[in-house]
Formats: structure tokens, C-alpha cells, sequence
């Protein structure tokens, strides 16, 4: 499993809006999480920066982090990686994102975004479980993954269906599978809740043998191309239970209780730079406004209205 | 209310529960019997063997003259095992050598732990046994027939083993055990016969006992010195090697992880995997299964081209019941609670070592990954040095311009009468392939002006 794949080759990772918006509700949740009583600003991050590093970037900004680890298991790109990085504070490391979960600090907490860009294997798994088994108390774990269809839908109905999807589950995930799983269970719109019932698992299983619980808090789909499933949540005891649920789910409407809740949907509308400023001058609007100077859906609506917040805003820039 | 019967039986202790073991484990709970003979004299502290692997010198080691001497011998028609390790008391030998199982009183801190092995080996091995054992206080001399003994079973009363009181011995070097068992069971003695029985019990014990061969005793096997196993532990020049401690109640687990050493022979599938030691004996040996967690979550299914990896566990306890031993200490009992919560922080540790043996092969065939080289300069070392105060992970540090490698290897099929027009050109008839290669192409980048 390369920690990129060659991901950052398919898109510019500046112009993923659904995944901006993501990052950006998840720093809103880390500044919560602050004004609940975390050290975050003095929490390690590890991530999977690619040759982008733009999660890196905005948690050094917005949450003042200063210990930064970005993991790059592709040997293609060494050189590259190293050139793009934007801070002299980042540690580069060049090893699977595994071992590099070996040597996180257990005296330190942490936030790890397992960002991966494949769909759900037995050595991802493992790299989940293990970071299970390693993170400290107070940690917080982030996996995504993408939750199409394994296979080649060029293949055919007859050999790209729920059934063959399941034959791959099970030899990447059977020891997960739980007891009355079928076929159903791998409809293409089944899969975001089963995979996120795998990632349970997988992460119960890591923390068998220690004393703590994983506190699930969040669970995002999106989709810039492929389908992804971002879930995560916090490493700790019943104390940490209690100040999470105290946490204002108002301002963070997008979190969740269980990693296996329904996901909070992505969905960034397309709008002009002229439409996204009437929006906005109306925002945050009532529940059945819909603007009077031009034609908008009202799902598009709905869907603006929870994410403008958090929408990037994209410009030419001439260098 | 009616009371049912629960009785034991001898049938079952004679016939059945020594069909679980192997042969040779027998011998090696015979050998534990003698090393705890060294405990109970207060030579040597299983539970704190560790100390002295870690460098500590908790137990003195005796010099060569006084180390206490294990003789195992063998042939079709007997099995002997000899010691001076300090002997049985005639008293403890009363009241609870022979018993199935030990009182609770009992210290457990010895290798001898369920109070079965020494019984199942006998009854498994012959129809007869005599033991001789004496200490600097006392001694005492059993014979028994066990055919015999077994007919007898009508009341508790026939489960009693005679004993004949004999004097003390002279001096603490004379102090000891000798246990024959004649005749032998007819399988017991086919498996003797075999050569491989003697070579393959020489290697158990050299691995087993490990940490005292040739430190604290000398085992020999039909007058064969066993030496002890050599594990060829490996430090890189640069970085740090895996290691971890913990405690589990009473249990204190140290956990170490690395390369084999390139200095040792080359590695083999022999000597890779997990090694697992309690107090100080080793019961699982180069692992590299399900039950050290090859193929289970974290850690992937065992593959030739983790042969570098090597690894290491020790359990140590007081109490040597709480550690995760079988009734055969050949083996985990993988569902204690120390053990799995070791498996779990051993899969963590293993890791990087097998992420840096995946890096070994690269995707590019004609490129040497420098994780090679690397592992080519692993240097050998002792499990003392690779103690931390604090835990570790292994970490390799690349030599910067070590990164990119300056050279590819240039390789491709020539026709062979083609090579002989070159020799001849130069007149070198004995100018080989790979030099006529170098040539060549050495002079297309002078006459193109390259070089």
C-alpha cells in the first residue's frame, strides 16, 4: 500500500472543494476541542502531506502546531516531496505510514490522519489497528478511505456486483465481518456504513487490550471524484467520553456520536463567484429561502447553507 | 445429598495424559526438574535470570569448575538423566515431588511450575523408573514398577509412591539426581534409536536453555557438550532498534525487535520470527505463526523476505503461574491476558523492522535498494546492549548521499560469436562477457564525446 498511490497525480489537491470543506470542519472541531480544555496546539500531527501538504499547512495556521510529521511511502518521489514542503518545522519522513505509527511518542498525544486514497485492504486495516494499539490517551485517529466499488466496472454486471464486491471484502475484511452480513450489506449504497462498521472493528481490536474506548466523532462522505469516507474520532476514557458530548454540537453540527452513524454529506453546489456572494450576503438563511435573482435547487440551497462556512474560495493567481 | 464419585485414576495419568507431549519435551521437563534442583539450593533465580541476559548480574555465574553438570543418556534399553544441581530433599520428596499437581504452599518460583512434568515423563518414557537423590542434608532412593502401580488403584491409599531414606551426600558437588527409566516403551525406544532424536534434542536444548548453557551448567547429551545458541542479534550502524517494557500484574514483559546480524551466518527461516522466553527458558523458537500474531491484524503472514527479522520477548514472574506458559513450556498460552496484551505491542515493534525488509526489494530490478547495504552492516550484538531506559522503535538513518545511487546496472544478451569477434579484435581470447560489456560501452561514450 503506497501512503499516496499516486493520487496527487489524478488532481490538484487545491482544487478539491468537498475535501477543503472537510478539513476545514475538522479544524473548527480541533479549535472546539481547544476551548474544551485539549492541549491541541502542543499535539503532534502525522499525516499523509503528498506533495501538497495543504492539511499541514492549515493546522499550523489555525491550531499553532508545531510538531508536524508528514509520512510519504512512494520512492518515486522523494525529491519532490522534500522540494513542495512548506515549512521548516515538518519532519519528512520516507517509510510506510506503519512504521512511522511504531514511533509515534506514547508520552505525547496526537492527531493522525490515515488519509488514504484506496479502498479498504488487509494491510490498511492493519495500519489502522495498528495505530489503535499506539496512539496515547486523548489521540485522535482519522482514516479515510474511498468506498466505491472495488473492481473494474468494465468488467460487466456479471462480474462487478454486490457479490463479487463481497468476495473482496472478505478476503481483505472477513475477520470484521459480523454474524447475518450479506450481499445487501454491499449495495454501492451500502458500502460507506459497512466499511465504516469494518473500521469499528478494526479499531476495537486494537484497543482490546488497553484501557480505553474510541469516542466516535466523526463521519463525513464526499465525493470531489471517487466516493470517500472520512471517520474519526478520539482515543480515551469516560472522562473524555463526558467532554466530548459537552462539546456544542450547534457550531458543530457536522459531528457524530458513533463513526457508524449516518455520514455527514459533503456536497458543495457549483456556483458562479457572483451567485456565491448574493449567497453569502443572505447566509445563514431560513430553511425554506431560496434566493429571488437567480434559479437555485433547493437541496443546493440546503447544502450551501451548511457548508458555506467552511467553502474555499479558488482565484488565478498570476505568478 | 448423593455424592458423586470424581475420583482420579492412575489408567488416565499412565496412558492418556502422556499421550499430549512429545518425547523430547519429556526430556526437557527432566532437565527443568535438575535446574530447579540449582533454585531450591538458592544458586540460581529463574525469575531474575533476565537481569543477568540484561547485564544486571543478578546470578552470579560459577566458574567452569564448579558448574553443575545435566548428563543425559540414552540408548534402546535405558534413558538416564544425571545431575549435580543440589538434589531432592527426602521431606519434599515425601510430601510433594510425586503428588499430581502442587500444594498451594509451594514457592513458584521454579521452572518446574504444574507439578507434572517429571511424572509425565517417566510414565511416558518406560515401564519402570528408579530415581537416586541426595542433598547435603539427606537423601533417598525409589524404585517402581509402574505396570504394577497402575493395577493398584481400589483406594487414595494406593496413590503412594515408596521411598527408602539413604544417606546425605558428602559435599554440595556431589549433591544431586540421577533418574533411570528400563525398560522402555517399545515407541520410546524406536524414537531413541533414531539419529535424529539425539541431534534434534541437542538443538532444543541449546535453544531452550539458551540463557544458562555454559553459564550456569553444562548439559551434555551421550557425553556431547550442548553449546549454547548463538542468536544473532543485530544493531545498525546508525539508528535504533525496537524495545519496550511493561508490567501486567505480576508479570514484567520486555519486548525487543531487529535485524539479524550480518556477521552470523546468513539467516535463515531456522533463526527469523519471534523468540518468547519464560524466566529465562525459551518456549517458542524462531516463531513465525498465528501464535505470535504472523497474519493476524496488524502484522502480515510470514514471507521469505522477512528472514532479517528477529525478535524477542520475555516474560518474567515470582510467581511463575501467572506466566503465559503451557503445562509443556514448549508454548503460549495465547489467551492470557499478559500474552495478548504482549502480541498486541508486538506487532506495533515489528513494524518498521518489516516495512525496512519490504524496502530491501525494490521496484526497480536494477537498482540495489541501500536497505541492503544497510542490513549487510547489521552488527552483532547482545540483547544487554539493546536495553533502553525508555521504549524505542527501530529507526535506520540513510546516509544522506546514500539516497540516490549514482550507478544502474547496464545488462542485456549478446550473440556469442559476436563477443568472439571482439576478443579476437582486441586479442583477448579470455576477456570475459561483463568486461567486453564495460569496453563497449566505455568506448561509445569516448567516441561520441560523452566522457
Amino acid at each position: 500500500m503506497s501512503s499516496t498511490g499516486k493520487s496527487y497525480e489524478k488532481v490538484h489537491y487545491e482544487f478539491r472543494p468537498a475535501k477543503q470543506v472537510e478539513r476545514r470542519m475538522l479544524l473548527n472541531a480541533f479549535q472546539e476541542l481547544r476551548n474544551c480544555g485539549y492541549a491541541i496546539s502542543n499535539y503532534e500531527y502525522t499525516g499523509l502531506g503528498s506533495i501538497y501538504f495543504i492539511d499541514f499547512a492549515l493546522f499550523h495556521r489555525y491550531l499553532g502546531l508545531t510538531r508536524m510529521t508528514s509520512v510519504e511511502g512512494d520512492t518515486d518521489i522523494t525529491c519532490r516531496v522534500d522540494f513542495n514542503c512548506p515549512y521548516k518545522l515538518i519532519t519528512v519522513v520516507h517509510d510506510d505510514i506503519s512504521a512511522q505509527i511504531s514511533r509515534l511518542s506514547t508520552e505525547r498525544r496526537h492527531i493522525l490522519w490515515l488519509d488514504f486514497d484506496s479502498i479498504l485492504t488487509k494491510e490498511l486495516l492493519g495500519t489502522v489497528q495498528l495505530a489503535a494499539s499506539q496512539l496515547s490517551v486523548q489521540s485522535i485517529l482519522l482514516v479515510t478511505i474511498d468506498v466505491e466499488p472495488p473492481g473494474r466496472p468494465e468488467d460487466g454486471l456479471t462480474r462487478w456486483n454486490p457479490t463479487t464486491w463481497m468476495r473482496h471484502y472478505r478476503e481483505e475484511a472477513g475477520a470484521h465481518f459480523w454474524h447475518g452480513i450479506s450481499r445487501k450489506d454491499f449495495a454501492r449504497d451500502k458500502l460507506p456504513a459497512t466499511n465504516a462498521r469494518i473500521v469499528q472493528s478494526v479499531i476495537d481490536e486494537g484497543l482490546r487490550e488497553r484501557d480505553a474506548a474510541f469516542i466516535g466523532m466523526f463521519s463525513f462522505l464526499y465525493a470531489d471524484g471517487h466516493k470517500m469516507l472520512s471517520v474519526g474520532g478520539m482515543i480515551g476514557g469516560d472522562e473524555d467520553k463526558r467532554r466530548i458530548k459537552s462539546l456544542n454540537r450547534k457550531e458543530l453540527f457536522f459531528m457524530r456520536n458513533k463513526i457508524t452513524d449516518e455520514p455527514f454529506l459533503i456536497r458543495v453546489p457549483l456556483v458562479t463567484r457572483k451567485e456565491r456572494h448574493y449567497l453569502d450576503q443572505n447566509m445563514p438563511c431560513r430553511s425554506n429561502w431560496s434566493p429571488s435573482e437567480f434559479e437555485m435547487k433547493a437541496a443546493d440551497v440546503k447544502d450551501y447553507r451548511a457548508i458555506y462556512r467552511y467553502y474555499p474560495a479558488y482565484t488565478e493567481m498570476l505568478l | 445429598m448423593p455424592l458423586a464419585n470424581a475420583h482420579p485414576k492412575k489408567r488416565f495419568f499412565i496412558e492418556m495424559f502422556t499421550r499430549d507431549i512429545p518425547l523430547l519435551d519429556c526430556v526437557l521437563d527432566l532437565i527443568d526438574n535438575c535446574v530447579d534442583g540449582l533454585a531450591r539450593t538458592g544458586r540460581l533465580q529463574m525469575y531474575t535470570i533476565s537481569d543477568d541476559i540484561f547485564g544486571k548480574s543478578s546470578n552470579k555465574a560459577p566458574c567452569d569448575a564448579d558448574r553443575p553438570h545435566v548428563r543425559v543418556e540414552f540408548d534402546t534399553q535405558h534413558f538416564r538423566i544425571s545431575d549435580n544441581c543440589g538434589g531432592i530433599d527426602y521431606k519434599y520428596a515425601l510430601e510433594d515431588v510425586f503428588n499430581f499437581g502442587h500444594s498451594t504452599t509451594r514457592s513458584k518460583e521454579y521452572l518446574g511450575v504444574y507439578g507434572v512434568g517429571m511424572k509425565r515423563a517417566l510414565f511416558k518414557m518406560g515401564d519402570s523408573f528408579e530415581i537416586d537423590s541426595k542433598t547435603v542434608n539427606n537423601g533417598f532412593k525409589c524404585k517402581l514398577d509402574i505396570i504394577n502401580w497402575m493395577d493398584k488403584d481400589a483406594t487414595m491409599g494406593d496413590w503412594t509412591i515408596p521411598l527408602t531414606e539413604t544417606h546425605a551426600a558428602k559435599s554440595p558437588k556431589q549433591a544431586g539426581t540421577e533418574i533411570i527409566v528400563s525398560p522402555l516403551k517399545k515407541e520410546v525406544a524406536n524414537l531413541l534409536a533414531s539419529p535424529s532424536f539425539e541431534s534434534d534434542l541437542s538443538k532444543a536444548i541449546s535453544r531452550v536453555y539458551a540463557f544458562l548453557v555454559g553459564k550456569h551448567l553444562k548439559i551434555s547429551v551421550n557425553n556431547v557438550d550442548i553449546e549454547p545458541f548463538n542468536i544473532p542479534l543485530g544493531k545498525p550502524r546508525e539508528g535504533k532498534t525496537s524495545y519496550e517494557e511493561f508490567k501486567h500484574d505480576d508479570v514484567k514483559v520486555r519486548i525487543f525487535a531487529t535485524l539479524t546480524s550480518a556477521a552470523h551466518e546468513r539467516p535463515t527461516k531456522d533463526n527469523s520470527g519471534w523468540y518468547v522466553a519464560c524466566n529465562g527458558r525459551l518456549v517458542l523458537v524462531a516463531d513465525t505463526s498465528e501464535i505470535t500474531g504472523w497474519g493476524v491484524g496488524a502484522m502480515p503472514i510470514w514471507v521469505p523476505k522477512y528472514t532479517a527479522f528477529i525478535g524477542f520477548v520475555f516474560f518474567e514472574s515470582k510467581n511463575a503461574l501467572e506466566l503465559p506458559w503451557t503445562t509443556t513450556k514448549r508454548g503460549v498460552n495465547r489467551e492470557s491476558e499478559v500474552y495478548r496484551k504482549a502480541i498486541s505491542r508486538m506487532a506495533v515493534l515489528a513494524r518498521p523492522i518489516l516495512s525496512f525488509c519490504n524496502r530491501k526489494y525494490g521496484k526497480d530490478e536494477d537498482q540495489e535498494p541501500i536497505e541492503r547495504e544497510i542490513a549487510r552492516q547489521m552488527k552483532p550484538t547482545t540483547l544487554a546492549s539493546l536495553v533502553r531506559k525508555e521504549g524505542s522503535a527501530f529507526e535506520i538513518v540513510v546516509p544522506k548521499e546514500q539516497k540516490t545511487k549514482t550507478t544502474i546496472r547496464v545488462q542485456y544478451d549478446a550473440s556469442i560469436s559476436d563477443i568472439e569477434k571482439v576478443r579476437k579484435h582486441l586479442r583477448k581470447p579470455r576477456m570475459g562477457a561483463g568486461t567486453i560489456g564495460e569496453h563497449t560501452f566505455n568506448y561509445f561514450l569516448r567516441q561520441e564525446g560523452l566522457k
